[in-house]
């Protein structure tokens, strides 16, 4: 035996209490919002270590990567919004909420108190947890051969639990429909036509790895039935190549004022309850699938998810609209942090980094 | 010790170099993403050092890949990370000019 495992696993293990620690305690949004990105990506490999490939893989595509850029597209635009300052003070953005400063010590100790508890009581669950579910493998196993699939993830995601799945596609379609409601008719990230495919570098780039992605996430969605992969994966990738697409100017942002939009942004949530009602009437249970029709029925739920979250995703990170001028959310207090090292004097004069104009 | 075993341990001691050397180039561009200067001169040494050093951790570990699928796969990934490592390094740099980033001059 040897201790390299070990000493692996404790370094992942240190590096995200470490990193949850720091990304918690920082003020700066920036700061934040890399080690967030740093958080998911260790994250994933400790899923690797676990054995967990599935869930590694959504973690990185889904937790670091889409929900990374999300964050990175939001602090821009609140790094863009400060009122007066040019791009590079405001760059530097650091928040700081006022009510923290307020909280009393008996407040503060209670706080602590409670989750002092929940960590505690997180702890005993985690050490007194069998290392292995004496009882659900065991269902799961039995119960797959007739779930259609041979993967049990996807047997437990898409035919024992669809439900929570079903639910999954729900939440996403409820964010896609808070971007419709907040939608004021102006766009940020809207290009002028004019500007498509004017950017050669990224526009090389996406001849080479949009087909790949595409062809990719095809793969992830076939392949969830018998090993790695599933509907949530292939998504976020092919959600990656449209953000790509966009940014290179090969296609227009998705709108979701674009009925099309509208209907592939509803269509997994619609193809999933078609598809349960019709269980319902030939079995009598709500997403009990009929016998034999068990794998076509997956994957088609499955294909329909693929495009589903794909769309929802490129159209949170393209169609959000404008922040409105009197936003009072956050406020700049150090004007002098900056993303890019660079060190800036409260007149806005470079001090290190970079020549004075 | 038989030859097949001689030339399984060259192969090993090949692979601990190669992964090494990658270890080596991956740490050089760490050092200098955060000795460096200015955000052109980080990039330069991390996008130049880490994508040799993947390529040398990617030898290393096709060496030890059980088929050629592997070893295919493997090349691929490398690939994928210098084009799209090279093409963010471009974003990044061009990026900080617009935003009105000096390189640091010689004093």
């Amino acid at each position: 035996m040897s201790a390299l495992p070990w000493i692996l696993d404790g370094v992942v293990a240190l590096l995200l209490i470490g990193l949850a620690y720091r990304l918690l305690d920082t003020r700066d949004l920036f700061e934040a919002t890399v080690l967030y990105i740093a958080f998911g990506l260790t994250l994933s490999l400790a899923w690797v270590r676990l054995g967990a490939a599935d869930l590694a893989l959504a973690e990185a595509a889904l937790g670091a990567g889409v929900t990374g850029a999300l964050f990175l597209n939001a602090y821009q635009r609140l790094a863009r919004r400060g009122e007066g300052r040019t791009d590079e003070e405001s760059s530097g953005l650091t928040v700081v909420d006022d009510r923290v400063d307020e909280v009393s010590p008996a407040a503060a100790l209670a706080s602590y108190g409670v989750w002092g508890l929940i960590a505690g009581g997180l702890a005993w669950v985690l050490v007194t947890l069998p290392a292995r579910d004496p009882i659900l493998p065991v269902l799961v196993d039995a119960a797959l051969e007739d779930a259609g699939v041979s993967n049990p993830i996807t047997a437990v995601l898409l035919n024992f639990r669809a439900y929570d799945t079903l639910l999954e596609i729900v939440v996403l379609v409820a964010a896609m429909v808070g971007v419709w409601s907040l939608d004021r008719g102006s766009r940020e990230f809207a290009r002028n036509p004019a500007d498509l495919g004017d950017e050669p570098i990224l526009g090389a780039l996406s001849r080479l790895v949009v087909p790949l992605a595409g062809l990719t996430a095809v793969y992830l969605t076939w392949t969830g039935a018998y090993a790695t992969g599933g509907a949530f994966q292939a998504g976020a990738l092919a959600a990656g190549a449209g953000v790509l697409l966009v940014a290179a100017g090969f296609m227009r942002p998705v709108t979701s004022a674009a009925p099309f939009t509208r209907a592939l942004g509803v269509l997994a949530l619609v193809v999933f309850t078609v598809v349960g009602l019709v269980s319902l009437f030939w079995t009598g249970l709500f997403l009990d699938y009929p016998p034999g029709a068990e794998y076509g029925l997956i994957l088609l739920v499955e294909g329909a998810l693929t495009v589903s979250i794909a769309v929802i995703l490129v159209e949170l990170f393209v169609d959000v609209p404008a922040i409105p001028e009197d936003d009072p959310g956050l406020r700049v207090l150090d004007p002098t942090g900056d993303p890019l090292g660079r060190v800036i004097s409260p007149d806005g004069a470079f001090i290190r980094g970079a020549e004075e104009e | 010790m038989t030859a097949a075993s001689t030339g399984a341990m060259l192969l090993n001691l090949v692979t601990v170099l190669l992964v090494s050397g990658g270890a080596f180039f991956f740490a050089a561009g760490t050092a200098g993403l955060l000795r460096f200067p200015d955000v052109y001169c980080r990039l330069h040494a991390v996008a130049k050092a880490d994508n040799l050093g993947l390529g040398l951790v990617v030898a290393g570990v096709a060496i030890q890949a059980g088929s050629w699928t592997a070893r295919l796969q493997l090349v691929l990934t490398w690939l994928l990370v210098l084009a799209s490592a090279s093409v963010v390094c471009h974003l990044l740099a061009r990026s900080s000019l617009r935003q009105g980033v000096r390189p640091v001059e010689e004093p």
